[in-house]
């Protein structure tokens, strides 16, 4: 799955896959990281900030530069995540939503909440895809009863990739 | 104008103020109301403030145009909320959020007990003196603090019910009764007459508590179904107008796995304890689950069947009423801007250094006490304070702070008791309810539901553990000892020579004055056995070990022993190969027991081979982890719950499964099934692997001791 060639500024790519897309989203950050100012919004504890190191480290040997220009928040619920897009200014530079939908499948949340919270983010993400590129992860809903809100993000993206859980083809059993 | 003095058993909301049930001196309990207004704040954008104060115009509230402190946002206009009714505020909120989902609310789900705390400063559990008119109390004034180490103790009347077994395997035939040193059986063959036997003891004792076994989930359910069936009354409230209150059961995910909680039946006016479905009931009992209930706010019967973190939430919210600061419903402060290198620098836990494998002799262990309390006080590390200089005491160390000290107290009184004394079982389970407040106040920094927990500061008390460790170490390592392992707040350091407690007290004399932190010694191991990993001897496993102080008491972490998913048989052939053990006063005597180590490992698999173990001691139990439905290969918990699925029963993810490992098809038996494993077909094999693993770890440390002096 190559994300980086279809980035675009004014462009809402959305990454679905069974486990958030965990390692081509951090590949796509380092590759972002040498190229420029990324910022990163992990909503699902997504990031692993030792694997984005290992595949700058693999690129370049100056990697404190690359380091430098990776910035990263977390959010812990969907209050948080609204607040934390609410509170990310427009740049031409590209942003990487982790797991957006994470926190919004916490059934603690009311739905008619996770609801209007999403409907707001969405607004926040729109605003962002005008001056940068954003690339946006999702992963299955924990219930069925959430779906709606996975649907209601890729209605709004320019495109959708779908990484398929890989098929586990019949095996040998062993004689011995 | 009457004056009562007694201790404050219940608070709890009603249309039109609140109720208080006081145990009076003279051994009356009294049913008290009192008037009391409840407020709630909202904030938000003006336009929808103004809907908002349209909207509720309608209603029995009182409304005020206020400036309320926010703990983050500092000075914020709110609209304040104010009803004479507090049984229904969850409802007036709920109307008022359906129609402004977008406002800001705040104090709006306080628990009332924690309201007429900060109010009146009465805690629940305490002495008060009480001006009374009829029922309504005119004013009620502290006679005591929760921070008293030696509270006056209540003269609780406890009535207990248990059935003879787990109703959930049988039909129970019996319900033991017991009150004071009176114990009998009613019989639950008939309903009406143990309706009536249960209800004239009901009257004739008027217990304070009620604690049962199954209570929640059998006993009251079928009391309230026997009393609709016979047509006989049975209220077991002590206020009559109150029915019980019941809640659902449910499954949530906590501390890293999915937790089960059954049902649940709350009294009025009395407590009502099922030992069974209380969260850590069986850790510190009744007088722990009282102590939290006394520095908590909340009641009794609720804090017996809740995380310590829903104490430690509410010990918050009361320090935030007291210091004029708004509790929101949700938190919204989120992570600052962290680049990838400051992130790795920061998103670290505790220290662990790594210990070195093997046996080693004459060594302490120095804990530091309470150290992440400790370091969120002496530092000043809560959410709104974090980063900032000279910032006033903030929210969190302010919540702490008595609350360390009233620990420490207990310790030190613990520490200066014979162990025979009738005291210190009462003050171990005090000691330890508050350890678990303090255990998780550190994790509410940075747990998602928190109302006051912010990463940075979860983070900075980390770092600050992590800077004093490294001083530690350095101090231990100047003074000569060498440190052989450290894990989060505890060191294990050895000095050629040094075996007395009195040898470390420069040491931890020097490493407290160098902190800041108290720190106590744990004890002196005559030898202590860090272990290797089961995959690569070559690799420490951190907190994993055993060994033996020098009074011969036993310490063992991270083996078999504390696993809960052990068969008793395992663990207790285990900790006799301990005992064997810690007869060893060296290293090298340690070695030589290893034989008798072996005998007791053969024996013990000669009497399960003849069929002398009992099978309740091979019983293993596991958690499920998830619906039955959604295993794709299901783990022997899960084949457990099948069979008993094929009986009618159902499972929710969280709980327990006890099953036997058997040789047929799926491999278990489970245990609460009706007909019993025929000995013959358990699996003796299976049994044998667990107990030589179990052995294996215990022996493994003095592998090279007991090599051939060639081979080495």
């Amino acid at each position: 799955m190559d994300i980086l060639p279809v980035l675009k500024t004014g462009k809402l790519i959305v990454v679905y896959a069974p486990d958030a897309a965990r390692t081509e989203s951090m590949t796509l950050i380092a590759e972002l990281g040498l190229r420029g100012v990324v910022t990163i919004l992990d909503g699902g504890n997504r990031y692993r900030p030792y694997q984005v190191a290992t595949f700058l480290r693999r690129k370049t040997v100056d990697i404190s530069s690359a380091a430098n220009r990776l910035f990263s928040r977390r959010a812990f619920t969907c209050y948080e995540m609204n607040t934390l897009l609410c509170s990310t200014s427009s740049r031409n530079q590209p942003c990487v939503i982790l797991d957006l939908l994470n926190t919004f499948y916490d059934d603690h949340v009311p739905t008619y909440e996770a609801h209007r919270l999403l409907k707001s983010c969405l607004g926040q993400i729109q605003r962002l895809v005008i001056s940068g590129p954003v690339v946006l992860t999702l992963a299955p809903p924990l219930a069925e009863e959430r779906a709606f809100l996975l649907e209601q993000v890729c209605a709004q993206a320019d495109e959708v990739m779908i990484k398929e859980a890989p098929v586990c083809g019949p095996t040998q059993p062993s004689l011995f | 104008m009457t004056e009562v003095i007694g201790w404050l058993l219940d608070v709890f909301a009603e249309e039109d103020g609140i109720t208080l049930w006081v145990l009076a001196e003279d051994g009356e309990r009294l049913h008290l109301r009192m008037d009391f207004n409840i407020t709630l704040y909202v904030a938000g954008d003006f336009f929808l403030l103004r809907q908002a104060w349209k909207y509720l115009r309608e209603k029995n509230v009182r409304l005020e145009r206020t400036a309320r402190r926010d703990l983050f946002l500092g000075e914020r206009d709110v609209m304040a909320v104010t009803t004479p009714d507090p049984a229904n505020i969850q409802k007036l909120f709920a109307d008022l959020q359906r129609q402004f989902p977008s406002l800001d609310y705040y104090d709006v789900d306080i628990p009332i007990t924690l309201r007429f705390i900060a109010q009146t400063n009465t805690h629940l559990l305490g002495r008060c003196r009480v001006i009374l008119n009829g029922e309504w109390v005119q004013t009620i004034e502290p006679l005591s603090s929760p921070w008293e180490i030696d509270p006056t103790p209540m003269p609780l009347r406890i009535l207990t019910l248990a059935p003879e077994c787990n109703p959930a395997v049988r039909k129970p035939k019996q319900l033991h009764v017991k009150y004071n040193q009176r114990e009998y059986s009613l019989s639950l063959e008939s309903p009406r007459p143990f309706l009536i036997g249960l209800k004239a003891d009901l009257q004739r004792i008027d217990p304070d508590l009620i604690l049962t076994d199954y209570g929640d989930t059998w006993l009251f359910p079928l009391l309230i179904q026997w009393s609709e069936e016979t047509g006989i009354e049975l209220n077991l409230n002590r206020d009559r107008e109150r029915t019980v209150l019941t809640r659902k059961a449910n499954s949530y995910f906590a501390y890293g796995q999915v937790t089960y909680r059954g049902a649940q039946a709350h009294l009025f006016g009395r407590w009502h304890i099922d030992r069974k479905n209380a969260m850590s009931f069986g850790e510190y009992g009744l007088e722990g689950a009282m102590e939290q209930a006394r520095v908590t706010g909340i009641g009794v019967q609720e804090m017996a069947r809740k995380s310590p973190g829903a104490g430690i939430t509410a010990m918050q919210m009361l320090t935030a009423l007291r210091n004029n600061i708004m509790v929101p419903l949700q938190k919204q402060q989120v992570e600052g801007r962290k680049t990838l290198a400051e992130l790795i620098r920061a998103d670290h836990g505790g220290l662990i250094y790594q210990p070195i494998i093997g046996l080693h002799g004459n060594v302490a262990q120095i804990d530091f006490s309470s150290m992440y309390p400790a370091i969120m006080v002496k530092h000043n590390i809560s959410p709104e304070t974090v980063g900032l200089e000279d910032a006033p005491e903030g929210l969190i160390p302010k919540t702490l702070r008595l609350l360390l000290e009233k620990r420490l107290m207990l310790k030190n009184i613990l520490s200066d008791l014979d162990p025979r004394d009738c005291r210190v079982e009462i003050l171990k389970a005090r000691a330890s309810a508050l350890k678990w407040l303090l255990v998780v106040c550190f994790g509410y920094l940075g747990y998602k539901n928190a109302r006051f927990g912010k990463i940075e500061s979860h983070e900075a008390v980390t770092a600050m553990s992590r800077e004093l460790m490294l001083q530690a170490k350095e101090v231990a390592e100047d003074m000569g000892f060498t440190v052989l392992h450290m894990y989060v707040d505890c060191l294990f350091v050895q000095q050629e020579g040094f075996h007395k407690p009195s040898d470390f007290t420069p040491l931890m004399n020097a490493i407290e004055e160098k902190t800041g932190i108290p720190i106590a010694l744990e004890g002196v191991f005559k030898w202590v056995a860090f272990l290797a990993s089961k995959r690569d001897a070559r690799v420490p496993v951190p907190n994993q070990y055993f060994g033996a102080f020098q009074d011969g008491t036993l310490k063992y972490r991270g083996i078999e022993l504390r696993r809960r998913d052990t068969t008793l048989w395992v663990r207790k052939i285990q900790l006799k190969a301990l005992e064997i053990l810690a007869r060893a006063n060296t290293p090298r005597e340690f070695a030589n027991r290893v034989p008798d180590v072996m005998n007791l490992m053969e024996d013990a698999k000669r009497e399960l081979r003849i069929g002398r173990v009992p099978l309740d001691e091979l019983v293993i139990r596991q958690r499920l982890s998830q619906t039955i439905e959604a295993y794709k290969t299901p783990s022997p918990a899960a084949h457990a719950a099948l069979q008993l699925q094929a009986h009618g029963r159902q499972f929710a993810p969280g709980q327990s499964l006890e099953f036997l490992f058997a040789r047929n098809g799926t491999g278990v038996h489970a245990w609460e099934l009706e007909e019993a494993l025929d000995s013959g077909k358990l699996d003796t094999k299976r049994y044998y692997k667990l107990l030589d693993r179990a052995i294996q770890t215990v022996i493994d440390p003095c592998k090279p001791l007991l090599m051939p002096e060639r081979l080495l």
